[in-house]
């Protein structure tokens, strides 16, 4: 999910840009030209944001990672971003990095980037695939056609690298050049002679400009007077009028006629296409009744391996053996011995001690729930199940005025809702970004705290678990719906593509489960350790228990909870596992009837994004909607917590 | 034109395709036994299950099935009648290379013994089917000639193709448009490193054809 | 049989009429909108092309080249198509079943005309 290398500053005076459609490999390959590691993942629209790296076999130049663009002109803010790089960034090469089993696909995008009068190199990845479907190129007639080094790749095999950095010392700047129709050609000549000089060449800034490339657009901005932009843009705007056909579609399909020619030339059926079990299963998981049963035995699986093996057993294994009955009593002994004043060793081992509270929440309980989290999220990721899913789940999310892509940023919040605030990116316009936004700062917990909740029901009941799901989801549903009706704009339709079902590669699952483990303990530690101390000094000096006594009627009174419970709302503030933690405790020392158990863990599932999530929301959709957002979220989880209360306790569940 | 299979013809096209699969002694993991037949592996599973209640094959869990002296039998018996129908059709009725064998498919299972004897007589006893392979005799008998599977070859190698083994509809037809034919003669050019890809020669033509195809080619070295 | 249907009402064949399993190509895309329709361009959905239906439900999964694409049924309808070819011949056994469903797919094409008259 995070994978910033805290941002080193490259100086560097040249890059190599890494472009191609989503989910084709360039993340695989970045690694391999930098070794740096960056999140792979089998659907499109993992990277979404530009990653740089050093280039380990060329002196000085930086590698850059982009989202996918499926149209350029681009049209999403993923798509924004790698278009922006060909504007901002000294390109020294482009690698397209190309499916080759999709080649029309990838051709329409090498005409363009040859367009750009970059010196360019085409890796044709994923050769293992299309070989398996028995299709090949003709590779050295695509090259003499492209005059464009193509380099054949397998890039999770790390087959065909060597061969593409010693190509990319050769490449050169393209000579290709397709025709447009008339019309098209002297639009160019006209928008050509008012553009000043930029990084690619101007016949395909007028090309982008044509298409209405948001980048183009504002790049032209800030480097034109006024007036001729807006001469420009009449111009535009008078081509539009006239004729079927916008200027970008003919533009398109101009190069697709040019692609067809191609592709005929070079493509051939060497083999049978081979359907395996992978074909079958990937069918199999998106039918109406039997792709719900496979959803219902991979939530069962997910359920055992995060909320039975890991909150259960391990949690058990380090919280109670580990720490209670080794660490804990030594560490607080030593620190005791070494530190003769009460108050100040009560800072590092007290009731809210840092080490006794901070670090145990932290370690102990945790870090098991969310390394196995991790784990099953990883090889879900890789095995290509989650754009499955969206299809599945397309419906549900009609409900909510959105689409089943939305189950991605979702999914993914389950680990950081940082990261899947970024990956709303991939949805297709502003309304259902702020849509999902919302969702995700409702109702969907993260991994640790979803750990503790699913722990601590199952050992209520079943029923209980059943109680916190159908309440959740029908708040999700409700609020959805409800949000949907009162935002602006028009619901997109589903429009997603299915990339096969694969193999996990169990280094890659490895390595991006360590990844973000580093990323999630590095955040994690501090503010825990930061809640405590605020903690410990509430306590010290009272205002602790003043608290706990003015929030007596809402969380006693309303919620039917003990006072105390009050400190675990505090906590959540901070971070909801945080204060989910805090309940565990309670309840592990028999503190808590399983009314109250259900009743706090639906208020704290649907209780405020942490700090670091209003930021993140803060920081990319403005500060108001953070605000708004969480003044809403905030009251409706007390209301749903309460409202629960009353109606267990009036239909006399669980006494 | 539906032709709806009895259990007992579904049985011995079970049994025909182990048999097909089966080298000397070697076990047919269901996986394999199924993308043969194109079906789901779990339909394959219960159709076992069926057959070796009847005797024809032996179950070994986790590993695969191997068909039991009645059930090899009964097998190159259908394997027999397949094959004889196979010449039929293409030699006398003229139909086309790739097609003659689901056609034949069907009519493996149709007819008594006294059918086949006279066809035997009819088609003057050929000894192996269009496709190359050998047809048993009325024991059940038979025996493959010696050869090597095409992708095993390396550069500069030569040989004649002596049979399509596992035929199947999509590679014969697929063979049939790059005219690659038992008898032919063929020269490898060149295989690719990369992706194993084989450039051959054969009626004067370059082709350049997968590994996994190549595998279905038998070939006299 | 290829004019240019209206916005709204597509008056051709379009992928949503056909059965899971069947073929045609791509007349015209004129009826989605134009964000959408670009990204179908893109995907390899464009006039000429020949698609293939693999699902109906919960939503239209077409196979293009290589590619699988999930779309809604709405987004379906609005994507006319040239009359579908007959199904890949499903002849060997085990088959059975596409070929029950080819069937039932022609039938379900037969009844959509008569109602249209
Ligand atoms: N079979 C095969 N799979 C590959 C190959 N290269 C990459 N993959 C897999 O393809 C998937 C996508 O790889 P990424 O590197 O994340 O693709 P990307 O282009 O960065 O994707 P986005 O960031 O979503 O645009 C992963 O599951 C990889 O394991 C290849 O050569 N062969
Ligand atoms: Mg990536």
């Amino acid at each position: 999910m995070h994978n910033h290398h805290p941002s080193v500053e490259l100086k560097t005076s040249s890059s190599i840009a890494l472009i191609g459609h989503p989910n084709v490999g360039k993340s695989v390959i970045f690694h391999q030209l930098t070794g740096h590691y960056v999140t792979v993942a089998n659907y499109p629209g993992t990277t979404v944001e530009l990653t740089r790296g050093a280039a380990t076999h060329f002196p000085d130049t930086a590698v850059i990672d982009t989202p996918g663009i499926l149209t350029l002109p681009s049209r999403t803010d993923e798509e924004q971003v790698t278009a922006q790089v060909l504007f901002d960034e000294p390109l020294r090469v482009i690698i397209q990095v190309g499916d080759a089993k999709n080649l029309r696909r990838t051709l329409q995008l090498t005409l363009q980037l040859a367009e750009m009068g970059i010196p360019l190199a085409l890796a044709l990845n994923m050769m293992d695939e299309a070989n398996h479907r028995g299709v090949s190129v003709d590779l050295n007639l695509l090259r003499e056609h492209l005059e464009v080094p193509v380099i054949p790749t397998i890039a999770t095999r790390g087959k065909g690298i060597a061969q593409l950095i010693e190509q990319i010392h050769k490449t050169q700047k393209p000579s290709f050049f397709i025709q447009y129709p008339d019309k098209i050609e002297h639009a160019i000549s006209y928008v050509e002679s008012h553009l000043p000089d930029s990084n690619i060449s101007k016949r395909s800034l007028a090309l982008l400009w044509l298409g209405r490339d948001p980048a183009a657009e504002s790049w032209l901005k800030k480097h034109i007077v006024s007036n001729t932009y807006q001469e420009l843009l009449n111009h535009r705007k008078l081509l539009h009028e006239t004729g079927e056909d916008s200027p970008g579609t003919l533009i398109r399909l101009t190069r697709m006629e040019v692609v067809d020619r191609l592709v005929n030339l070079v493509l051939r059926q060497t083999d049978l296409g081979f359907r395996g079990t992978g074909v079958w299963l990937g069918h199999l998981a998106i039918q109406p009744i039997r792709g719900v049963v496979i959803l219902a035995i991979v939530l069962y699986v997910l359920y055992w391996f995060v909320g039975i093996f890991g909150a259960g057993i391990l949690v058990n294994l380090l919280e109670t053996n580990l720490f209670g009955e080794l660490i804990n009593p030594l560490v607080t002994d030593g620190i005791y011995t070494i530190i003769p004043i009460p108050i100040v060793a009560d800072f590092f081992v007290g009731e809210y001690g840092l080490w006794t509270m901070g670090m145990t929440y932290a370690l102990a309980l945790i870090l098991p729930i969310v390394s196995t989290f991790f784990l099953a999220f990883g090889i879900m990721e890789d095995s290509g199940y989650l754009p499955r899913l969206a299809v599945l789940t397309n419906r549900v999310f009609r409900i909510m005025g959105l689409n089943g892509k939305a189950i991605l940023p979702m999914v993914l919040g389950l680990g950081c809702v940082t990261m899947a605030t970024l990956t709303t990116r991939i949805m297709e316009n502003k309304r259902d970004r702020l849509l999902v936004i919302i969702l995700l700062a409702l109702a969907i917990p993260c991994s640790a705290q979803l750990g503790i909740v699913m722990g601590m029901l199952a050992s209520v009941s079943l029923s209980a678990t059943m109680i916190w799901l159908v309440v959740i989801v029908v708040v999700m549903l409700s609020v959805g719906w409800l949000a949907a009706r009162v935002l602006p704009g028009e619901r997109s339709p589903l429009l997603l593509e299915l990339p096969p079902l694969r193999l996990p590669i169990m280094s890659n699952v490895l390595i991006k489960t360590l990844a973000r483990l580093e990323w999630y303990l590095k955040e994690v530690i501090p503010l825990f350790l930061l809640g405590t101390a605020i903690m410990f000094v509430m306590q010290k000096t009272g205002l602790l228990d003043l608290l706990i006594q003015a929030s007596e009627p809402l969380v006693s009174g309303w919620l039917g909870l003990p006072a105390d419970a009050s400190a675990a709302f505090l906590l959540g503030f901070l971070r909801r596992d945080f204060g989910a933690t805090g309940l565990f405790l309670m309840e592990a020392q028999g503190l808590l009837s399983p009314v109250q158990v259900v009743v706090s863990m639906v208020t704290i599932t649907l209780f405020i994004p942490c700090v670091a999530s209003v930021f993140m929301i803060g920081k990319s959709r403005g500060w108001r909607t953070s605000l708004a957002i969480t003044a809403i979220v905030f009251p409706l989880a007390f209301l749903v917590g309460g409202l629960l209360k009353y109606l267990l306790v009036a239909i006399g569940w669980g006494i | 034109m539906s032709v709806q299979l009895t259990k007992g013809e579904s049985a011995e096209m079970y049994i025909k395709a182990i048999g097909e699969l089966t080298l000397e002694e070697a076990l047919v993991p269901i996986s394999t036994l199924a993308s043969r037949l194109g079906i789901s592996p779990v339909s394959a599973t219960e159709m076992v299950h069926r057959i070796v209640e009847q005797g024809l094959v032996e179950h070994e869990r986790y590993k695969g099935v191997r068909l039991t002296e009645t059930g090899k039998r009964r097998a190159m018996l259908v394997l027999r009648r397949h094959r004889l129908w196979e010449r039929f059709l293409t030699d006398k009725l003229k139909l086309p290379w790739e097609d003659v064998h689901d056609l034949a498919c069907r009519l493996e299972h149709a007819v008594g013994t006294e059918v086949i004897d006279a066809l035997v007589d009819f088609l003057d006893e050929p000894s192996s089917c269009p496709h190359g392979n050998p047809i048993p005799n009325s024991e059940g008998e038979f025996e493959y000639s010696d050869g090597v599977q095409l992708n095993t070859l390396r550069q500069g190698d030569e040989g004649v193709i002596l049979r399509i083994h596992p035929e199947s509809r999509d590679v014969l037809s697929f063979l049939a448009q790059k005219r690659i034919k038992p008898g032919a003669a063929l020269s490898v050019i060149d295989v690719d490193d990369f992706d194993g890809l084989l450039t051959i020669s054969i009626n004067g033509v370059d082709q350049i054809i997968g590994q996994r195809i190549a595998s279905h080619i038998v070939v006299a070295a | 049989m290829s004019q240019q249907p209206e916005a709204d009402a597509p008056t051709d064949l379009t992928i949503a009429d056909l059965a899971p399993g069947m073929e045609a190509k791509v007349i015209s895309l004129q009826a989605v909108q134009e964000v959408r329709r670009e990204r179908l361009l893109a995907y390899g959905v464009a006039p000429g092309r020949t698609i293939q239906v693999l699902q109906r439900s919960p939503a239209t999964i077409l196979k293009v080249d290589q590619t699988e694409l999930a779309i809604e049924n709405d987004v379906a309808s609005r994507i006319t198509v040239t009359e579908p070819n007959r199904m890949k011949r499903a002849f060997h056994h085990g088959q059975r079943r596409r070929k029950r469903r080819f069937r039932r797919g022609l039938k379900f094409l037969q009844r959509r005309k008569r109602n249209k008259r």
